[in-house]
């Protein structure tokens, strides 16, 4: 009986490595380049990207970059993606609002770094964007919702004006309930493994909450589902039981700088 | 000459055990369980033969159990997928190339233990002989 448990405890390591290795194979990620045709997810996010700067400005200054990049790779640091992939524009929009693009493309709005406290608000918006590109939501959106199919058609139809009002309804791709789930869950983890205090997702969702009763405005990344209250309740649930082994992202006096360059830049 | 007759007998008898889950996975597919069936009533069959025959339809029944499970977790996440909530996703595929090579590596086998074990040879499976020598006992 013992040579057979040995051998069994071998045969299911075994197989359990097969699973592994084999799911390293990016065949959804080839099974959408299949299916764009002529297309590919970086020409989405291309003309997606020139659609958002026909709209707002790119604010382009070295502090801010630098602070954006510094986010992005704290994230990625305690992470398996490398931030390297990922283009973050702060575009001057004094909408509350952020939103993932194909091609790994993270647009945020002025707006709503205006309207955090703290980096921990802002990182933690980024962490739910950074999961939606993650695990592939904008392209399964896409899909879903026929943009692809009317890109396409827009591009063979010569592009110009067609193109920018497909690509226009990108920004306000709503996922599903499951997705932002999913975004917030995985988003939650990057924050903790890079060892982030995770509860400024939780203060952040409040204070939109509060803003949007009044203003009945809900940006992208809180949805109208799931009831923003719930997430908040989840997140800090969640907080209650982690250790606190978390390092502050900057001090008190950089975030302050860092929102007031963003004022100047404009 | 009556035992060489018998031993005729028990060969076909215990290669069957192997070619009665191959014919049942050819018929049964997509469904994993008619083969794992096929050879449990065979098994039940001759559950009162010699140990020979006995011991290689517990062996066929051990792999064939085996493979079931496998079998069955890539078809409930198949059915999940096509009416479900779940989607298509690389761990998926994953699963999904391991149960294809593990299927297939049981189908060689199968067919090789079929073989010897019909010319008279043993046919002892690396992972389900140890379990079959303690569960089939010699003296009944």
């Amino acid at each position: 009986m013992k040579t057979f448990l040995i051998r069994f405890a071998i045969t299911l390591t075994v197989l359990t490595g097969l699973w592994f290795a084999f799911s390293r194979i990016p065949i959804t990620e080839s099974l959408d380049h299949m299916s764009f045709g002529d297309f590919n997810e970086e020409k989405f996010g291309e003309l997606a990207m020139d659609a958002v700067l026909m709209e707002s400005k790119e604010i382009k200054s070295d502090s801010i970059d630098l602070a954006m990049n510094m986010m992005v790779k704290r994230l990625s640091a305690g992470n398996l993606f490398s931030s390297e992939k990922f283009h973050i524009h702060v575009v001057n929009n004094n909408e509350v609002n952020a939103f993932a693009l194909p091609g790994n493309h993270v647009v945020v709005h002025t707006g709503l770094i205006y309207m955090c406290d703290n980096p921990e608000e802002l990182i933690g918006v980024l962490a739910h964007e950074i999961a939606h590109l993650e695990k592939r939501h904008v392209i399964e959106r896409m899909r879903t919702e026929g943009i692809i199919t009317l890109l396409e058609g827009a591009v063979a139809q010569g592009g110009g004006t067609a193109v920018a009002s497909a690509v226009g309804e990108l920004a306000g791709l709503a996922f599903s309930r499951d997705q932002e789930n999913e975004a917030d869950e995985v988003g939650f983890v990057f924050l903790t493994n890079s060892n982030i205090r995770p509860n400024g997702m939780a203060t952040l969702f409040r204070k939109m909450k509060a803003d949007s009763d009044i203003s009945g405005y809900i940006p992208e990344f809180m949805s109208t589902h799931p009831e923003l209250e719930s997430r908040a309740q989840n997140i800090e649930m969640k907080c209650a039981g982690l250790p606190n082994t978390f390092v502050p992202l900057m001090t008190e006096e950089q975030w302050e700088n860092f929102q007031v360059n963003v004022r100047l830049a404009l | 000459m009556q035992d060489r007759v018998r031993e005729q007998d028990d060969r076909e008898k215990a290669s069957n055990a192997y070619v009665m889950s191959l014919v049942a996975l050819m018929t049964g597919l997509p469904l994993p369980i008619v083969n794992l069936l096929a050879t449990f009533m065979f098994f039940m069959a001759n559950r009162k033969s010699s140990y020979f025959v006995r011991w290689h339809c517990t062996q066929a029944l051990l792999s064939q159990g085996f493979v079931f499970i496998l079998n069955t977790i890539s078809f409930q996440w198949t059915l999940r997928i096509i009416f479900g909530d779940l989607k298509f996703s690389d761990e998926y595929f994953g699963y999904l190339c391991v149960v294809i090579l593990v299927n297939i590596s049981e189908i060689i086998g199968t067919l090789i233990s079929a073989v010897k074990v019909r010319k008279g040879k043993e046919s002892n499976w690396w992972l389900f002989a140890p379990l079959t020598n303690v569960l089939v006992r010699k003296d009944n």
